[in-house]
Formats: structure tokens, C-alpha cells, sequence
């Protein structure tokens, strides 16, 4: 019997987000704690964040707009950096933008937190700027056809990630709070990262 | 034919540049100034990418875009969106109708991990990265293109109907630097020839 050791177990509150540096065969469980919570998530390669996951060559790859578990993540260099290898609720999305200050004031929402700004204040310390920033994967989005639809994730349900490179993620449960978008009120998550052995 | 007769008699071409085929190319292009793309030979898919000037850290974000117009696809008066969620440009005139905002550039690794080609190929996103060499702008930067004249229904890449002389036509709002590739895919994967695409820059008389 193998014992998985728990590396980092971390809640993050709605609307906020978090970075952390995760290595090659270790795995990332994100969970959606309370449900309808979207988490926006975007990865560098740890030794050269000009290496990062672009949803659009993952889509590329596949030739399909949604994830399924045994799907691999790639760089825009077409190489492999992480695997989905489990998934309880199905549903994400790869065609949307990071919510960011620019959509909150076409709004007429002045200050208000967004995933955009999130990344940024979190990855700054890796030299990482907002300018730089990739598309994300917004986990549990439920937007088919650029519709923004309730999520479907319920409490508890989770995306597992193995990854196949060292790198840095950074997460952000995602602060919009319109449109009843996840639940009319953004709620926690967790992320927790286990050695494989 | 009626809209290139007001042309005619309203605007004036700055400059005029040839996308050799299967190759890339820039352009530099004025707030107020149009930009046409013109698929000369037909079926013709051009990689399409704009840096705004002189701050080249914000360019034409397919996602921003798509965000604002809520849909895979683009219709005469649409605007387009930057990463930093600002109209860059407008797009005016549309021959063709059928364009991809789904797809990735094809690169060298696209080749290799989708089809088994290991040996240097000619790709879009090198195409770009040399068009734009002259600003400092490396291939890691070249993100995600407007697929002109790219027919992907439901993200399956057909190849593309349009006819020769097919070309989209611009309004540029911000001062820009604009490149194209003439995609090599269809040359590379099924033998048939990447062809020219033309640049036709023109302001108001």
C-alpha cells in the first residue's frame, strides 16, 4: 500500500487566489467546497515562464472545446505539462478570458477584485506580469456557446492534476457575483498537492 | 463591387504588401487607416495577428473578443478587444463570412506531437515571430491568431471553400503593427500548395 503524503492543503476564500510551485509527478486536487464556484487556473513552467498551458493548443491538440479525464495539457510548444486524471463534475471551460478590472468598469463596478488582478498580485514575485498572462482553464464554468450558465459543480466535487514538468500554478476562485455566477456569492476552495509516493 | 467603387472615391492605399505563400509578413497601420486581407488565389487560411503601438505588451486577444461578442465567429461590424480589453479595431467588409477563433497557430510542435513530423517545417507561429523581429517580439509572445478564411466547424479543420480575391477589411482604432501568415498546413499535411495573400493599407482622402 502505497502512502500519498500531503504536501500543501490550503483553503482559499472567494474571490481570492492563491500561487504555489508544484513538481513534476506530484498531483494538484482543486475543490470546490461549497459548489457553482468557478476556479480560474493558468501554469508556467517553473524554470521559464515563457513556457506556459495555452488552452488553444490544448483545444488544438484535440480538436475539441471541452476536458476529459486522460487528456494531457499542453505548453504552446505543443509539450505535455499536466494530465487530468480525475474529475467528478465534467463541466469546464476553455473559451473565455480571465474576468478582469477592464470588464467589472464596462460594468460600471469600480474596484472590484477579478482573476485577472489575482494572477497578477500572485505571480509578481515570479516576474510574471498582468500583460503576460495566458488564457486560463475556468474549472467548473458552465458556458457552452459563450453562454454564462449556472455551474454544475456541486459541493465537494474536484479535478485531480498529475503534473509532468515542475511548475508554478496560480489559482483564483473566481470573484464575479453577477448573474447568480457561482452561486451570486463566491465561496472557497481548496487545493491540495500530494507526492505520488 | 459597389463597396470597392466608394473606395474608389474615398480612400487612397498608403501601401500594399505580398504575404509570400506559406510564409509571414508585417505591416504597420494608423488609427483611422483600413487594412484589407485579401485571400488572392482562394482557400487560402491566413494567420492573423495585431501588437498595438508603441506599447507592444497589449495586442488582438481572440478571447477578450470572443468574451465581448459572445460567440465562435465574426459579423460585419464587430469590434475586436485587446488583452487589455480595449476596441482595437473594426471589422468593416467581409467577403468570405467563414473565419476560426478556436484554433492555435500551428508551430513546430503542433507538427510533431499532432501528425509525426520531427524535421523543421515552415509554421505560423515562426512565420510571425520573424514578421515581427524587427519590435522585439519573440515567438513566446505570439499567442492566439484570427484564423482568416479557416473553416472549423466544431473545431474539425475542413479545408476552405473560399474564393479567390476573398478578402476582410478593417477599421484600425489604435496604432498598430499587423502580421500575417499564409498558413503552410494544408501544403504540409495534403499537398496542396500554400498561396499568396495580400496587404492593401488605405486611409480616408
Amino acid at each position: 500500500m502505497f502512502e500519498k503524503k500531503v504536501v500543501l492543503s490550503e483553503t482559499i476564500q472567494g474571490g481570492h487566489g492563491l500561487s504555489v510551485k508544484i513538481s513534476k509527478g506530484q498531483t494538484l486536487v482543486i475543490k470546490d467546497l461549497v459548489g457553482e464556484q468557478i476556479v480560474d487556473f493558468i501554469a508556467f513552467a517553473a524554470d521559464d515562464f515563457t513556457k506556459y498551458l495555452s488552452v488553444s493548443h490544448t483545444r488544438s491538440t484535440y480538436d475539441k472545446y471541452h476536458l476529459e479525464i486522460g487528456d494531457t495539457l499542453y505548453t504552446a510548444e505543443h509539450e505535455p505539462m499536466i494530465r487530468i486524471v480525475e474529475d467528478s463534475c465534467g463541466v469546464h471551460d476553455m473559451s473565455f478570458p480571465s474576468c478582469n478590472k477592464y470588464i467589472y468598469n464596462n460594468m460600471g463596478i469600480a474596484d472590484h477584485r477579478s482573476c485577472q488582478s489575482n494572477f497578477a498580485e500572485d505571480l509578481v514575485i515570479y516576474g510574471i506580469e498582468e500583460w503576460m498572462l495566458p488564457d486560463p482553464i475556468h474549472f467548473f464554468q458552465n458556458s457552452p456557446n459563450m453562454q454564462m450558465l449556472p455551474n454544475h459543480s456541486k459541493q465537494g466535487d474536484y479535478v485531480k492534476l498529475e503534473f509532468l514538468i515542475d511548475a508554478i500554478i496560480a489559482v483564483s476562485a473566481c470573484p464575479f457575483d453577477r448573474n447568480g455566477i457561482n452561486g451570486g456569492k463566491p465561496t472557497s476552495i481548496q487545493l491540495t498537492i500530494e507526492d505520488n509516493e | 463591387m459597389v463597396n470597392e467603387l466608394i473606395e474608389l472615391v474615398n480612400e487612397k492605399v498608403v501601401s500594399e504588401v505580398i504575404v509570400p505563400p506559406g510564409q509571414g509578413a508585417s505591416i504597420e497601420v494608423k488609427a483611422g487607416q483600413f487594412l484589407k486581407v485579401v485571400d488572392v488565389e482562394g482557400g487560402q487560411i491566413a494567420d492573423f495577428y495585431v501588437f498595438v503601438r508603441p506599447d507592444l505588451r497589449e495586442y488582438l486577444s481572440i478571447s477578450h473578443t470572443r468574451f465581448e461578442i459572445r460567440r465562435f465567429y465574426l459579423l460585419e461590424g464587430d469590434t475586436l478587444i485587446t488583452n487589455f480589453h480595449r476596441p482595437i479595431m473594426k471589422l468593416l467588409e467581409d467577403t468570405c463570412g467563414i473565419h476560426d477563433m478556436s484554433y492555435s497557430a500551428c508551430n513546430q510542435g503542433y507538427y510533431k506531437e499532432k501528425y509525426g513530423i520531427n524535421e523543421t517545417v515552415p509554421n505560423c507561429r515562426t512565420n510571425i515571430a520573424k514578421a515581427l523581429q524587427a519590435y522585439g517580439i519573440e515567438e513566446w509572445r505570439v499567442k492566439d491568431p484570427l484564423d482568416l478564411f479557416q473553416y472549423s466547424p466544431g473545431m474539425v479543420n475542413m479545408i476552405g471553400k473560399n474564393r479567390p480575391g476573398s478578402y476582410v477589411k478593417f477599421e484600425f482604432l489604435l496604432d498598430a503593427v499587423a502580421a500575417v501568415s499564409s498558413c503552410p498546413e494544408f501544403e504540409l499535411i495534403h499537398g496542396i500548395p500554400a498561396t499568396p495573400l495580400r496587404l492593401i493599407l488605405t486611409e480616408p482622402k
